[in-house]
């Protein structure tokens, strides 16, 4: 019963992170359709909702993010790896920065929030690579193997893409966030 | 000073247009604001909540069955078993390893201890070693073996598979094993068998790391010390 729980969840969550990564698609498909081809009301209005209300959902991300990660650990019983936890390091703290920047509109937290980001991302995309490459690269872990896919759902979602995906979309939407205010 | 200037009416610049900004939108794209982080948090709270509820309701019940194909120690006719689920290779396994062999002691006829295998692919040489032990044990020196093993792990982790084994073959010969039935037994399908099989059991109950106990098939949290382990086979030992 747990066990069908489990995957329950990780098939959400994966689905989650499909559902990002084609929306992520989407808006750069927008983005270049206003930009090269010529504006565009519906997605003018579109790209406009998601801008107003980036602080938001970037708060949202950082939530589920930190949620699933956690869930992973200590309900699924991944143990985490040392470049797992160096990802948490930069996800975990976005749900505070996020969510008081959220509440007070404040868009300049950006300034700290997208290094953090930054630092994440590269993380995540070098253990996913180390994950996905045939050429082992180093990771050392006394404990748990950084090499090894603890669940891969959709064929290519483990959980490194899982924090890459979060990481990317945090940066995306506080970007967006910052371009309303340049206008 | 004209530099220092610069930038602080820039940003001053900057306020001003925000302010001017979210007073002309702030009344409906704040409501919209907090009806998503609302929507979202409720959401959130409600999928995960109920997930965490289901999980910690089946935890408490949950009873498995485990095979009695370990090796065991202690009183054979306890009604309390210990169920380790261990890799040989495994740092964390040997630091629990002085306080079982304590409690096996100190608890000798209070419950049995048994040890199955769960050689973890991370460490190169964990399944060398599980299939050494089990070597050890088919001449009836398993835990001998085992102990050797977990008291030196630091000098064979590191080696190759071919060293490991030399190393390995020196430890039967310390333990004074049949040296050519030992060396016979390391290649032994039977025996390899018998660790995969443990191995799956141990999957398939959801041991996800070394290492794991179970007690009366009840899965516990690693106890952190003797007392602990002292405390839970004391409750259990009341309850059946």
């Amino acid at each position: 019963m747990n066990k069908e729980i489990i995957s329950f969840a990780i098939q959400s969550l994966a689905t989650l992170v499909l559902l990002s990564q084609i929306f992520l698609v989407i808006l750069g498909a927008f983005y270049l359709y206003s930009r090269v081809v010529k504006k565009n009301k519906v997605v003018k209005s579109v790209v406009k909702f998601f801008s107003d209300n980036a602080l938001s959902f970037a708060f949202l991300v950082a939530l589920v993010a930190t949620a699933g990660s956690l869930f992973l650990s200590d309900f699924a019983h991944f143990t985490p790896c040392k470049l797992c936890w160096y990802q948490r390091i930069a996800m975990y703290p976005q749900i505070i920065l996020l969510g008081i920047a959220a509440v007070k509109n404040d868009i300049s937290v950006k300034r700290y929030v997208l290094p953090i980001v930054g630092v994440g991302a590269i993380i995540s995309f070098y253990h996913y690579l180390l994950q996905m490459s045939p050429i082992p690269l180093p990771c050392t872990d006394e404990v748990a193997n950084c090499a090894l896919k603890q669940v891969a759902p959709y064929g290519y979602i483990t959980i490194p893409l899982m924090a890459l995906t979060g990481f990317v979309l945090i940066a995306v939407f506080v970007l967006l966030a910052a371009r309303t205010s340049r206008k | 000073m004209d530099e220092n200037h610069k930038p602080t009416k820039k940003e001053l610049k900057e306020l001003r247009k925000l302010e001017r900004m979210s007073a002309t939108t702030s009344d409906s794209s704040e409501k919209v604001k907090w009806i998503i982080l609302g929507l979202g948090i409720t959401i959130f709270l409600i999928f995960f909540g109920f997930l965490v509820f289901m999980l910690k309701q089946n935890q408490s019940q949950a009873v498995f069955s485990i095979k009695n194909d370990g090796w065991v120690m202690g009183n054979k006719d306890s009604k309390v078993t210990l169920v380790e689920y261990g890799d040989l290779q495994c740092p964390s396994c040997k630091a629990y390893h002085p306080i079982l062999k304590t409690l096996a002691v100190d608890y000798k006829d209070k419950f049995k201890f048994m040890f199955k295998h769960f050689p973890l692919g991370g460490h190169a040489n964990a399944l060398l070693a599980a299939r050494a032990a089990e070597a050890a044990g088919a001449q009836d020196k398993f835990f001998e073996f085992h102990d050797m093993l977990f008291d030196h792990q630091e000098e064979w982790s590191g080696l190759s598979n071919v060293d490991a084994e030399a190393k390995f073959i020196g430890y039967a010969e310390t333990l004074e094993l049949d040296v050519d039935r030992f060396k016979e037994d390391l290649n032994n399908g039977d025996l390899l068998k018998k660790i995969k099989d443990q191995q799956s059991e141990g999957i398939e109950i959801g041991v996800n790391g070394t290492p794991s106990f179970f007690l009366n098939g009840k899965r516990i949290e690693t106890p952190k010390s003797l007392e602990d382990f002292k405390k839970l086979i004391d409750e259990e030992a009341k309850n059946e």
